[in-house]
């Protein structure tokens, strides 16, 4: 078979984090004019791979080769002066602008005494997204606009740039059925005019109708690509997930009691929005030593569901909440804690860590109380109790008195668990706990865990990647665009039933 | 264990602003010629100015600590003296200007200012919890109205900007002195014991607040991740209210003190511009604007090395040294909050 040259080659290519090989060793070849899908589990590696391409990161080994000569990307700005677009998952838009003045942001055009000249932006910004059935005007704030028309509003800006090679990362993900499909029209006429696309997203129905080739990974390393004409959705799912999960990295099978939280009909509206609903009629139940995983890509729903049962969202939900049998609506994650429900967010820079506070005092926030003693903080007390957490879930540490953020990112994790664990808690939310941490501090929290699971406590726990939930859940529930679209015991859950639960529209 | 960071002590920031502070002072000593700066007289003007900016210095430091900025506290010392002067005029409308007031007319006119604060406090509070505006915005709009608001009830009431309080009592708050007799000192000491007084109270009071009561922690986990707090079920808003309220009651107290030096209340040209001494004598003390960072020592510490700068410079300039005064506390202030980062970074914040 004789192939044009590429107009992309990716050779050897590694991007290494803090901890993780997020590129393995990655070659691969985008020919000119076709759509090469991208797809692999969360934490594959697709969209790092994509970023490099992009410019966003210039840090790594290997090399790219761009129409033959090769290329190093220090910016984005750079990749688009060499005709590579990237339109992130993330829309990276200034809402407070007009949809013209993004779409020539940075490359404003100019009339006479170098002012902006507005009209012509705007005709030409008319002209583009004519051309894409987009029916915004170009003079529209960004922000006003529905995230579809916003994503148009992005492809337009690619379009302005001339980018030959346009990158798409799972740009279907927050759109409705019909914003999709006029994607998929606007995708076929892109590829008419011989715009190169690397397409990432794991719907397969998508990657089955547009793509030339696949290409897919897993844990950083390239496994495969295939031509759909000679491979199945089915197939393709199976090379994503690859391994098989041995039984033996399970926990022994715990008993589980009482049920301790129990959610009926939840259901979070998501004002003007396409998808309406950030959570639809959700229920669910977690027993007394019992952990329930929660599956769900992206945009699910996952850490809206764990919210709601916290009392943290900006929103209250519909439906109903009950704690040990006893029904409740928490209005504030103070009266879930008092009522023995304790979170563990997700972000943890963002929404569980005190930079400015050492690790005992990062530790002994929630429950600072009990320390006491005359109505004053006892130091002594204090740091008694951060000892006892520090002791109790080996957390690596020179001392109480050390900076959270000279910790590891698994002992900072802990932390944070221990500060939740400090109020005593009977429903304990996980929400992805392992994020940003290693693989060793990894099998530390699982079997943390278990242990904590083990002395009564009932775990809910998220996770973006399917073999932790495995490991560690006695029952597994899929979210799909913020409804359940599956749920499985343990002897029932595959990765692969739940990754074809987790893509299932509608 | 190992030993934990930041118990050495010179790896504290109060410690080099101690160090900051000797050097100004000897700095002056000994560039000064006449030797003024030395002076009991000098020494008294010193200890009285720090207690002053200090009294609301660190109120501000509690709202800075919180996660805020209180830019009102100019306006709520004018307007704290007009409250006190009025509350004053209302319980004891005949000029007694032999005996003065009476404690308690005097205690009766404080509570009402303080409780006036207060609620300036309490409506700032209110317009970030409720409104979502902006600290800066929020306190920006009392730093205006306020001053305003204060005049307007002086003319009404007394059909004056400045009214007079001259009862001697109340004067006293200010004038009354101790004498101190210090060893190297010709002259005693003359030391205003009542600001003094109000100073070690409240600087007592906010330093066992921050350190020691569950509040403090909180205030430090509020102004260093807002989110997070909520997340930990701190009540976030109510904080707020908390924080906001002991920022205004200082500057009530402040407030009821320069009025007792002025012996006037003083709608039109009292506090002005006292904020940004205010904020500066905080982040020279380290406290950083971001929140969830500062001290009580590092603040007093602050307050002390500002108004060391400021009485210093007319002692080494000697002809128009109002001219060159903004100069140079601009550029030490800057000077002392840059050092101070600096020497975060080294030693690894």
């Amino acid at each position: 078979m004789t192939s044009p040259a590429p107009i992309i080659s990716v050779k050897n290519v590694s991007v290494r984090f803090p901890g993780v090989l997020a590129l393995d060793d990655v070659s691969l070849d985008v020919l000119p004019g076709e759509l090469l899908a991208i797809v692999g589990e969360n934490g594959a590696g697709k969209s790092t791979l994509m970023k490099v391409l992009a410019g966003v990161y210039s840090r790594y080994d290997g090399e790219i080769v761009l129409r033959g000569k090769p290329q190093r990307f220090q910016s984005t700005r750079d990749a688009e002066h060499a005709g590579v677009s990237i339109i992130h998952q993330e829309l990276n838009l200034v809402e407070e602008l007009s949809v013209a003045a993004n779409i020539f942001l940075g490359r404003e055009l100019r009339g006479s005494f170098g002012l902006l000249d507005e009209r012509a932006m705007n005709a030409a910004a008319a002209k583009l997204l004519e051309e894409l059935e987009c029916r915004a005007a170009p003079t529209q704030l960004v922000g006003r606009l529905r995230v579809g028309d916003q994503q148009l509003v992005e492809i337009a800006k690619a379009l302005s740039l001339q980018s030959g090679i346009v990158i798409m990362d799972e740009p279907t993900s927050a759109l409705t059925e019909a914003e999709s499909e006029r994607l998929m029209r606007i995708i076929a006429r892109l590829k008419a005019r011989g715009v190169t696309i690397l397409y990432i997203s794991h719907k397969m129905d998508e990657v089955f109708r547009l793509a030339d080739r696949i290409t897919v990974l897993r844990d950083g390393r390239k496994v495969s690509t295939v031509v759909p004409a000679e491979s199945s959705p089915r197939a393709v799912a199976h090379l994503m997930v690859g391994r098989e999960i041995e039984s033996a990295s399970r926990f022994e099978p715990r008993t589980p009691g009482n049920a301790m939280l129990e959610a009926r009909g939840l259901t979070l509206a998501w004002p003007g929005h396409a998808q309406k609903y950030r959570l639809r009629d959700v229920s669910l139940k977690v027993h007394m030593g019992e952990v329930l995983g929660i599956a769900g890509l992206m945009g699910a729903g996952r850490t809206e569901l764990l919210e709601c049962l916290y009392g943290s969202s900006r929103v209250p939900p519909q439906g109903e909440v009950l704690v040990n049998g006893r029904m409740v609506s928490f209005r504030h994650p103070a009266e879930a804690l008092a009522a023995g429900v304790a979170l563990v967010t997700e972000d943890r820079k963002r929404l569980g860590l005190f930079v400015d506070l050492n690790v005992g005092q990062n530790i002994t926030l929630c429950q600072l109380r009990e320390t006491l003693s005359a109505g004053l903080v006892s130091p002594r007390l204090e740091r008694a109790m951060a000892a006892g957490i520090v002791e109790r879930l080996h957390v690596k540490t020179p001392g109480v008195d050390a900076r959270i953020t000279n910790l590891s990112g698994g002992n900072q994790q802990k932390c944070i668990i221990g500060r939740g664990l400090l109020t005593r808690p009977k429903v304990l939310l996980l929400d992805d706990p392992t994020r940003g941490v290693d693989v060793g501090a990894k099998a530390e929290l699982y079997r943390l865990i278990d242990g904590l699971c083990r002395q009564g406590l009932a775990v809910i726990v998220t996770s973006s990647e399917l073999p932790e939930l495995l490991t560690l859940s006695d029952r597994i529930l899929v979210l799909c665009e913020g409804r359940v679209t599956g749920h499985f015991t343990r002897a029932e859950a595959t990765e692969q039933r739940i990754m074809e639960a987790d893509t299932a529209r509608n | 264990m190992t030993a934990p960071q930041g118990h050495r002590v010179w790896t504290r920031p109060e410690f080099w602003l101690l160090l900051a502070n000797f050097l100004v002072y000897f700095g002056v000593l000994i560039a000064d010629r006449q030797h003024n700066f030395g002076s009991a007289a000098s020494l008294q003007l010193l200890l009285t100015d720090t207690t002053m900016l200090g009294i609301f210095a660190i109120g501000i430091t509690v709202v800075i600590i919180s996660g805020g900025i209180d830019l009102s506290v100019g306006s709520v010392i004018a307007f704290s003296s007009i409250i006190f002067a009025i509350v004053l005029k209302q319980l004891s409308p005949a000029v007694i200007p032999k005996t003065g007031v009476g404690p308690g007319v005097l205690l009766g006119a404080t509570a009402a200012t303080l409780a006036a604060a207060l609620l300036v406090g309490a409506v700032h509070a209110a317009l970030i919890t409720l409104l979502d505006l902006p600290p800066f915005i929020a306190t920006l709009g009392t730093l205006i109205g306020l001053r305003s608001l204060a005049r307007v009830i002086a003319q009404a009431k007394f059909g004056t900007d400045k009214p007079s309080v001259t009862a001697p009592d109340f004067r006293a708050l200010y004038t009354s002195t101790w004498d101190w007799h210090l060893p190297w000192l010709d002259w005693p000491l003359k030391v205003r014991w009542v600001p003094l007084l109000v100073f070690l109270v409240v600087a007592a009071a906010a330093m066992v607040l921050l350190r020691r009561t569950v509040l403090g922690r909180h205030l430090y986990a509020l102004g260093g991740n807002e989110q997070a707090a909520r997340l930990s079920g701190i009540r976030t808003d109510r904080l707020k209210y908390v924080a906001y309220c002991l920022g205004a009651l200082c500057s009530g107290l402040a407030g009821i003190l320069y009025a007792a030096r002025e012996g006037q209340g003083n709608s039109t040209n009292l506090g002005i511009g006292y904020e940004l001494n205010a904020i500066a004598a905080a982040v020279v003390g380290g406290a950083s604007l971001r929140g969830g960072v500062g001290t009580m020592t590092g603040t007093i510490l602050g307050a002390m090395f500002l108004t060391l700068v400021v009485n210093g410079v007319p002692n080494i300039i000697k002809i128009d040294s109002t001219l060159y005064e903004g100069i140079i506390v601009g550029v030490v202030v800057i000077l002392a909050v840059a050092v101070n980062q600096i020497r975060g970074k080294k030693f690894g914040s």
